[in-house]
């Protein structure tokens, strides 16, 4: 289940300053999901950067629908 | 998931929605960023340019929120502000907040969230919104940089009208309320409407008024009404007041500022600091590459019809009683 996957990479993330150090700071979204991804695979949590962008892209549309 | 106080000093809570039977607050990762910006939705913004804020975000509910806040209190506000809108709030936000040594939190949306909360049939007590209040302060509030010692809120305009619950949630902070001629108010608001000036966007009861009111009442009628609700909730707060007020109007800014600050807040300024806030009070507040413009006669010239009779009929006398009561209270002021 790779929402599952991105889910535990998440989690593990939000744990871990130092994995943030190392996300948090890339601006260029390419980059970003390459980053992501490889970072993920190295702590045995597998999916893909469209997987990553469909997670993404959700957040924005939760956002824009926020007010009032 | 729980957070640790370390953690404060770098995240923030961005947002708080209502999921099932309670609130949710997302947390966005700051950084050593201030809030110099016009507005705190705009400093997001700005953090939201980085995809890791999109998808890396810590949650916890509004009580783990207060307890975080319990363990690690944020500064204790020095000012707090509140406004009729388009009356130049923008421009006292952006003084202060040009000084390091304030944390400026201008209209942040967490905070409006906690104040007019509700979900469903619930609705929060007085009690759990000014526990909240505090604590969403006290977490936004916090001192994240050396200099910093004093903190102001801004609230949104509509906030006032829930002036009783903000003044047992902050008890004797100095505040003032902001007002400006209403026809230059109203006009500003043509151009581009306020989200409180579109009927249905707040909550019929935060004005007084029951929902049958407002089917069929004209927009221009509707957004001098609220304009109406803000001064009259400023009267009341000001009529009753048991700390330091003050009611500014906007003919008094900039060069009233300095000494505004003086008295009220008890900021005294430094000779660099005072031109650090001038440099400020020279620009456009929401918009600050630009120059600093007093637009005053091209609204009065630009309000007509409708839209100023009903300034006229609803707004007029309240701007009138702000302003008698402004002349009656010595010191600062035209």
């Amino acid at each position: 289940m790779p929402r599952e996957a991105f889910e535990r990479f998440r989690a593990l993330v939000l744990g871990e300053p130092e994995l943030q150090g190392q996300l948090r700071d890339v601006r260029d979204p390419a980059a970003f999901l390459e980053l992501v991804v490889r970072l993920g695979g190295e702590r045995g949590c597998h999916f893909t950067s469209e997987e990553v962008r469909a997670v993404w892209q959700e957040a924005r549309h939760a956002w824009y629908e926020r007010w009032p | 998931m729980t957070l640790e106080p370390t953690l404060l000093a770098e995240w923030i809570p961005l947002r708080v929605h209502a999921r099932e039977d309670r609130f949710i607050v997302e947390w966005c990762h700051l950084g050593g960023e201030r809030f110099t910006e016009p507005f705190f939705d705009d400093t997001i913004q700005r953090r939201l340019r980085y995809p890791f804020n999109w998808l890396f975000r810590h949650q916890t509910s509004l009580d783990e929120l207060a307890e975080l806040e319990a363990k690690s209190p944020g500064l204790a506000p020095t000012g707090l502000i509140f406004h009729m809108s388009r009356c130049g709030s923008t421009l006292l936000a952006q003084t202060l907040a040009a000084l390091p040594r304030n944390v400026m939190l201008s209209e942040p949306a967490p905070v409006d969230t906690v104040l007019r909360a509700r979900w469903g049939e619930a609705t929060p007590t007085e009690e759990q919104r000014i526990a909240w209040l505090r604590a969403m302060v006290g977490v936004l509030g916090q001192k994240r940089h050396a200099p910093e010692r004093h903190l102001f809120i801004k609230f949104d305009a509509w906030a006032l009208l829930q002036w009783p619950l903000i003044e047992r949630a902050f008890p004797g902070v100095p505040w003032l309320f902001l007002y400006r001629d209403p026809v230059e108010v109203m006009a500003s608001h043509l151009r581009h409407s306020g989200a409180h000036m579109v009927p249905g966007v707040l909550e019929p009861a935060l004005l007084g008024w029951s929902p049958e009111q407002l089917p069929g009442m004209p927009r221009e009628e509707y957004g001098a009404r609220v304009l109406a609700s803000l001064c009259e909730a400023a009267l009341g707060a000001w009529e009753s007041r048991r700390g330091p007020a003050r009611l500014v109007e906007y003919r008094e800014l900039p060069a009233g500022i300095p000494s505004l600050y003086s008295e009220l807040f008890g900021l005294e300024l430094s000779g660099e600091e005072l031109a650090v806030m001038r440099e400020a009070m020279g620009r456009d507040a929401k918009n600050p590459v630009v120059p600093f413009e007093d637009d005053s006669a091209m609204k009065q010239r630009a309000l007509t019809g409708p839209a100023r009779e009903a300034v006229e009929r609803w707004v007029r006398p309240l701007y009138a009683r702000l302003e008698a009561a402004r002349r009656e209270t010595p010191g600062f002021g035209l």
